[in-house]
């Protein structure tokens, strides 16, 4: 088991190695010849007009924030699913419960309108 | 004018760059200022639209044009009535033989001057063709700009073709100055008819392909039905013509309404749909590429029911006589060298052409001061006046719709800019 | 130390400390694989541009090597020469640093995937979670782009990608929750060797040889699960009609607008490592793995190393397809737009996994339960394992049925259909 995770911790390095070879050799290998004209930022060919440091939309949070809440969710079912084989009815009934109570949040989100873009 | 039509025209109003880019005021919302163009892949040009965003939503839009002006108004000026014909290609450069039409119309019209069957016969036949091959892009170039990419190459495939037919006639695939003065600037190859009938046989099914591509695409339908509609109302208040006023159920059609070059003798229907929308301008031009397969068979059947004849007014003093006669006919060639030398004068005075181009009513508007050069020519540009919808027709819909919005309008930056 | 002494404690390895053998030992299966992947991209890169090519009427790459095979090495080596640009605004840590938080994970997702018989670089107990927890972290690394890049291309692009990625992943998870159900264990290694036998009855008849084709996508349950887990998949990986976050019509390049050189061709490894690995995590849990016709009867007569070859051959295959899949519908749809794309994964992908869990609870209280564990509600003890999965098929199946049904149609739009009247 431990050495599961041991293959797991090498692999973890394994992978950053993997596009570090990549952009340290081409680091080496490249021209480089900045220009401040080459390092402005790409606007269609024109100068910058206003920041991109601007009060965004409130509907990316309200994704996020049902986000979190299904997530947390699921987390909960799969402990449940792994054990449910052996639990029986108990286990069907006191998880259709916690996912009815879910569901209800989720039309209630919908019917609320927290689920449009606008 | 009365209070409805100013509130009209001050719904329309169109906001400039600058309403746009200023800071915003304490206590209004802050929202993103987003430049789409002029170097952008989605503005069919150098198209630069400043965008206000609130998130996603677009809340304002402002067209900025001007990149790409030539100048060709004005350098027409300096140009004999011949030689100025070639800058009309350089406008609309995806339907140079319409502009070439209603240039040489409107010269036409200054000069009094009739035009062979024939010739009127190969002009019908081949702008009908640069209607197909100019929606083929509008098609193309819309689907891509929605991500289905396969429909650009096989319309480019199909106009491909179209522009092997021009090269055949012309020498040239795009820029062609076909049209002349009085005619014609050569006769039609002996291959055209063969060439116009293999690619007429193939165009119907070809546009069925199209469809099954996107006509009932459920992805299609969500991305265009409802978003950038407009009435009538305000379409004809904004000065929107072509495909884009048909969509909204107005039949306005020059071919039929103020037929030119005999159109009212050809049988052809003239589509509309009812919302406005871009899934019904879609339908639209989709609709008229079928139209026009039916004019260019009847305009071929009438051309080869023609038989050989000439191709260019008899008038030596508007188009050059043959070659083969300047070489024995003194007068012939006095002509010739009179022509290249300095030209046909109209008479003073001023005349409009205006024909159906695929975009919209595109019309010639020329001054004459009776000398070989004209005083000043001016395109009603269909691309420009339908450009000017644009911001009433995105306010409220998302940066994804703004993309399928302008390849709905169809511009040709060239045309708008001149 | 220097280079013979590395190489001799390789060879010598009975002298190194046991640690470090492992270690070792684990590096070349990670280098093994990652080196796999490395190529895979390539080739798929090749494929995806051949297989549009050939689906719009034109040739496709076909200059470097035999078919153009070798194009991608050569796009490889232009990437390595071209210019690194960051721009003047750019947050230059986060920038450089997001290709890497963007690809270390996806390639991570490579570690636990069962490649065939008994061809598993570790078998994780929490295999699904594992997954599912380690692809999510590379989202991170597209917000730093977008943000760090300081654009307002790459700043929506990143928004939208984050908003897509974490409305699918609901639905994703969600899907796989039915498997691990079904299963009542989260190793992916095990997945394969449960999908044996026959189709939808697995194992469960006495007598009947085993095909390797009890694969989970012949159960209604299944079949459901498999298809939201293959759109949540094209979404996470970017491909249409879900690549919305880098739409080149829309936002230019989305979230990689301020990238060139090797940086971008990071992003683009990982995009396309991304895509195979779901297409193999699909084919693993929902197409049989590994399984296959063959691979048992070769395991009986004792060839395990020829079993273990054509298992292999068998996913890389399905894998494939399910990639040439992706391809196929890259070229024949438009792409969403953003606000549809959320509403789709809430409005129907979410409810319809949901149900799906339930029919999968359902799927094993039939199969598998006592009566006693039914608290004496249901007689089921008398029946056959077989008869009592039919059943259980027929009982999901229509619940699944009229599910997507039900979803369908409260979204249904109000349809006006616009027609054109030739006046």
């Amino acid at each position: 088991m431990l050495d599961a995770y041991a293959f797991i911790g090498v692999f973890f390095i394994a992978a950053l190695v993997f596009p570090l070879v990549p952009l340290i050799a081409a680091w080496r290998l490249r021209p480089q010849r900045s220009t401040p004209i080459k390092r402005d930022t790409y606007e269609c060919g024109l100068e910058v007009t206003g920041g991109t440091r601007v009060q965004f939309k409130v509907q990316y949070y309200m994704y996020a924030l049902a986000f979190v809440i299904f997530d947390v969710e699921v987390v909960f079912l799969y402990p449940w699913a792994v054990a449910y084989g052996q639990l029986g009815l108990f286990a069907l009934v006191a998880m259709s419960v916690f996912i009815i109570i879910l569901v209800f949040g989720l039309v209630y989100e919908w019917k609320k309108g927290a689920l449009e873009w606008a | 004018m009365t209070i409805e039509v100013k509130q009209l025209v001050r719904d329309l109003s169109i906001p400039s760059p600058g309403d746009i880019t200023r800071p915003a005021l304490a206590g209004e919302r802050e929202t993103m200022v987003l430049n789409m163009g002029p170097h952008h892949p989605s503005t069919h040009g150098v198209l630069r639209l400043v965008v206000e965003l609130d998130g996603e939503t677009v809340v304002n839009v402002a067209p900025d044009i001007g990149y790409l002006h030539t100048g060709i108004e004005k350098s027409m000026e300096s140009k004999t009535y011949q030689k100025a014909l070639v800058m009309t290609d350089r406008t609309d450069y995806l339907a140079p033989l319409s502009n070439n039409l209603s240039y040489v119309l409107a010269v036409e019209q200054l000069l009094g001057c009739t035009v062979p069957e024939r010739a009127t016969t190969v002009r019908v036949l081949l702008v009908e063709l640069q209607r197909i091959s100019s929606h083929l892009v509008w098609l193309g170039t819309h689907a891509l700009d929605l991500a289905a990419m396969s429909v650009f190459l096989y319309g480019f495939r199909e106009r491909e073709q179209i522009l092997d037919i021009f090269e055949l006639v012309s020498g040239a695939r795009m820029m062609t100055s076909y049209f002349r003065v009085g005619g014609l600037a050569y006769d039609v190859p002996p291959e055209f008819p063969a060439a116009v009938q293999a690619l007429l046989a193939i165009m119907p099914e070809r546009i069925d392909e199209y469809e099954a591509l996107l006509t009932h695409n459920p992805i299609w339908l969500e991305r265009t039905r409802g978003i950038g509609a407009i009435d009538t109302a305000s379409a004809i208040a904004l000065g929107v013509t072509g495909p884009a006023l048909r969509a909204t159920g107005f039949a306005w059609d020059l071919r039929r309404d103020m037929p030119y070059c005999g159109y009212e003798t050809y049988e052809f229907a003239v589509p509309i749909a009812r919302n406005g929308d871009i899934y019904d301008r879609y339908l639209v031009r989709v609709a008229e590429m079928r139209e026009s397969v039916k004019i260019c068979a009847q305009a071929l059947d009438r051309l080869i029911a023609l038989g050989p004849g000439p191709y260019v007014t008899s008038d030596r003093k508007i188009a050059p006589p043959p070659k083969s006669e300047i070489t024995h006919s003194m007068e012939s060639l006095i002509h010739h060298f009179k022509l290249w030398t300095e030209g046909f004068k109209p008479p003073r005075g001023d005349t409009l052409a205006a024909i159906e181009s695929p975009r919209g009513e595109l019309a010639t508007y020329i001054v004459s001061d009776g000398s070989p050069k004209p005083y000043r020519v001016h395109f009603r540009a269909p691309s420009f006046v339908n450009l000017q919808a644009l911001p009433h027709m995105a306010r409220g819909h998302l940066v994804a719709d703004l993309v399928a919005l302008i390849a709905s309008m169809d511009p040709v930056l060239g045309e708008v800019d001149r | 130390m220097n280079r013979t002494i590395v190489i001799s404690q390789i060879l010598v390895i009975e002298q190194a400390p046991g640690w470090l053998v492992a270690a070792l030992n684990h590096a070349i299966i990670a280098g093994v694989l990652l080196i796999g992947g490395a190529i895979t991209m390539m080739l798929q890169v090749w494929v995806e541009r051949r297989l549009i090519a050939r689906m719009q009427d034109r040739l496709g790459p076909n200059r470097v090597g035999p078919e153009g095979i070798l194009q991608s090495i050569a796009d490889g080596i232009k990437m390595f020469t071209k210019e690194d640009i960051i721009p003047r605004a750019a947050d230059r840590w986060v920038h450089l640093l997001a290709p890497i938080v963007a690809l270390a994970p996806i390639a991570m997702m490579l570690a636990v995937l069962p490649w065939g018989r008994g061809l598993v670089a570790v078998d994780l107990e929490v295999g699904v979670l594992y997954i599912a927890a380690v692809s999510s972290i590379s989202g991170v690394g597209l917000m730093m782009a977008g943000w760090g890049s300081r654009n307002t291309f790459a700043l929506l692009g990143a928004m939208r990608s984050i908003a897509q990625l974490i409305a699918y992943e609901i639905p994703l998870i969600i899907a796989l929750l039915g498997i691990v159900l079904l299963t009542g264990g989260m190793s992916l290694a095990r997945m394969p060797e449960l999908q044996a036998g026959i189709p939808l009855f697995g194992s469960s008849i006495p007598g009947a040889p085993d095909l390797g084709l009890g694969w989970f996508i012949f159960t209604p349950v299944g079949l459901l699960g498999g298809i939201i887990f293959f759109i949540c998949a094209l979404a996470e990986g970017e491909r249409t009609p879900f690549d919305i976050p880098e739409a080149d019509s829309e936002i230019v390049a989305g979230y990689m607008t301020e990238y060139s050189g090797m940086k971008f061709a990071v992003f683009y490894i990982a995009q396309y490592l991304l895509n195979f690995a779901l297409a193999v995590l699909s084919a693993v849990v929902f197409l049989g793995g590994w399984q296959g016709p063959g691979v048992a009867w070769l395991a009986d007569a004792g060839l395990g190393a020829a079993a273990s070859l054509l298992s292999l051959l068998w996913l890389l295959l399905k894998a494939w397809g399910l990639f040439m899949l992706m391809v196929v519908i890259r070229a024949a749809v438009p792409r969403l737009r953003v606000d549809q794309l959320m509403s789709f994964a809430w409005k129907y992908l979410l409810p319809l996994a949901l149900v799906n869990v339930a029919s999968a609870a359902l799927w094993v209280g039939l199969t598998e339960w006592s009566s006693i564990e039914w608290g004496n509600l249901l007689p089921v003890d008398g029946l056959a394992p077989w008869q009592r999965i039919g059943v259980a098929a027929l009982v999901t199946a229509v619940i699944n049925l009229g599910a997507t049904r039900w979803v369908l149609r409260i979204n249904r739009a109000p349809a006006a259909a616009p027609v054109v009247v030739p006046a």
